[in-house]
């Protein structure tokens, strides 16, 4: 890759991408950061209001929420891996305790790898949870225990937790979880991300290998990836409903072997990654956000 | 492929059910708002003539007046900063009320919080519910009202 007439080798290369994402990130947070918790209060509202057989409304929540999945089904879920908040701030505490640890010369705690493939389908049982809540009619007793709820005031300056210690705690118990894992919450936790990945993702812009290319043996794609994707085919129409594009397959493959569907069209070209953020960005702001 | 198909069959049919859903309750709540209209039509006529009884009683002294007319402005937090609100009124009822500014409440959070102004005009007071889904920035817009109506009262 060359940046200004400069050739980088591969390893300035990747951080150079992971530069972007983190830029990325950080203009979603401080610009829209409640694309997330709008989006699921579009989930909750749809359930309460069929709970209480009252006229489900196209409201502010509804067209985020339908926006984000449209998003999502043409472009994978690279809103999860580059402009929600609280995965961001996840990724954050993350590379601090990585940093951390690498200065103490201790090797960062991980979770198994074994374990880990099961423990996804948890998000599953918290969106169940939450909209049965919905349905019944009970989700206004839940005040005080959502974790998201503490986050968003925290980030809007608001400290008055008073009300909100349970919320607080589980978010203390989130945030460790993320540090000790890779996106902890978003992969185990999060019922956003549980909607998301039960989307008909369109195959176009889906990460794939080419089997033919790959040498015998390697999987260090799969092997490295942070979401527990067993990375599609290229000859296949596979979705991947985890994969929110973070690209770390794409750094560690010797073959240089990972592309999308669209010809000659890799998927974590710099100029793709800036112009679908652009594209999210806009899209949100024009639903509301 | 086959697991594409189920995905987008499964997207398609919840859509279905939520449109049928819809289409069903609003047959089922039309016949409730054409009974509902027709009391609501009465009661509008006997608010009216109560109004201009309560004006021709201010007018001539007997009765007090709940607000002196004007407007007057409130302000009270929401989610992430000061809600600031202008409240309208006569001498007995709520007008008008404008939000003059929100600038720490979120975009879709804030538009669902709004709708609490057209509960209080309906209320006449602004003892209603908050709006669920959108309760910070409800209740500031609430608490901006409830000041500016103080203020309408103790002049």
């Amino acid at each position: 890759m060359k940046i200004f007439g400069k050739s980088l080798n591969r390893k300035q290369e990747m951080n150079l991408r992971a530069g972007v994402r983190a830029l990325i990130q950080v203009i979603f947070f401080i610009l829209a950061p409640s694309i997330f918790t709008s989006a699921f209060s579009g989930v909750k509202y749809l359930f309460t209001t069929i709970g209480m057989r009252e006229i489900v409304e196209v409201n502010a929540f509804i067209k985020v929420l339908l926006g984000l999945l449209l998003y999502t089904i043409i472009f994978g879920r690279f809103f999860c891996g580059y402009a929600c908040a609280f995965g961001s701030m996840g990724d954050l505490f993350r590379y601090a305790y990585k940093s951390f640890c690498k200065k103490l010369k201790k090797k960062p705690i991980s979770i198994s790898k074994k374990v880990t493939p099961a423990l996804r389908y948890i998000k599953y049982i918290v969106l169940f949870a939450i909209v049965l809540t919905c349905f019944l009619g009970a989700y206004g007793k839940t005040a005080g225990y959502s974790p998201w709820d503490v986050f968003s005031m925290m980030r809007a300056g608001n400290f008055a937790f008073s009300n909100y210690i349970p919320a607080l705690v589980l978010l203390v118990l989130i945030i460790i979880g993320m540090c000790l894992e890779d996106r902890f919450f978003c992969r185990f936790l999060c019922p956003m991300g549980a909607v998301f990945s039960m989307m008909p993702i369109l195959p176009f812009f889906t990460i794939t290998r080419k089997r033919e290319n790959c040498i015998k043996g390697c999987n260090a794609c799969n092997n490295n990836c942070i979401a527990d994707v067993q990375l599609a085919d290229s000859d296949k129409y596979e979705v991947r409903g985890e994969c929110f594009q973070c690209n770390k397959c794409v750094g560690v493959c010797p073959k240089q072997n990972i592309h999308t569907k669209i010809p000659k069209l890799r998927g974590y070209e710099i100029w793709f990654v800036a112009l679908r953020a652009l594209i999210l960005f806009a899209f949100m702001k024009a639903l509301g956000i | 492929m086959r697991d594409m198909i189920v995905r987008c069959a499964t997207v398609i049919l919840m859509i279905g059910a939520i449109c049928f859903y819809n289409q069903q309750t609003k047959l089922h709540l039309n016949a409730d708002a054409i009974a509902k209209a027709k009391v609501d039509a009465q009661n509008e006529e006997i608010e009216a003539q109560n109004r201009e009884i309560l004006a021709a009683q201010a007018a001539s002294g007997e009765v007090e007046a709940l607000y002196t007319p004007g407007t007057y402005e409130g302000a009270a937090q929401g989610f992430g900063g000061e809600i600031q609100v202008a409240v309208t009124v006569d001498e007995f009822s709520i007008i008008s009320i404008e939000i003059l500014s929100a600038n720490g409440e979120d975009g879709a959070y804030f538009a669902t919080a709004k709708a609490i102004v057209d509960d209080i005009l309906e209320a006449q007071s602004s003892g209603v519910d908050t709006i669920s889904g959108a309760t910070f920035s409800s209740t500031g817009i609430k608490n901006a009202v409830t000041l500016a109506l103080q203020e309408a009262k103790n002049k």
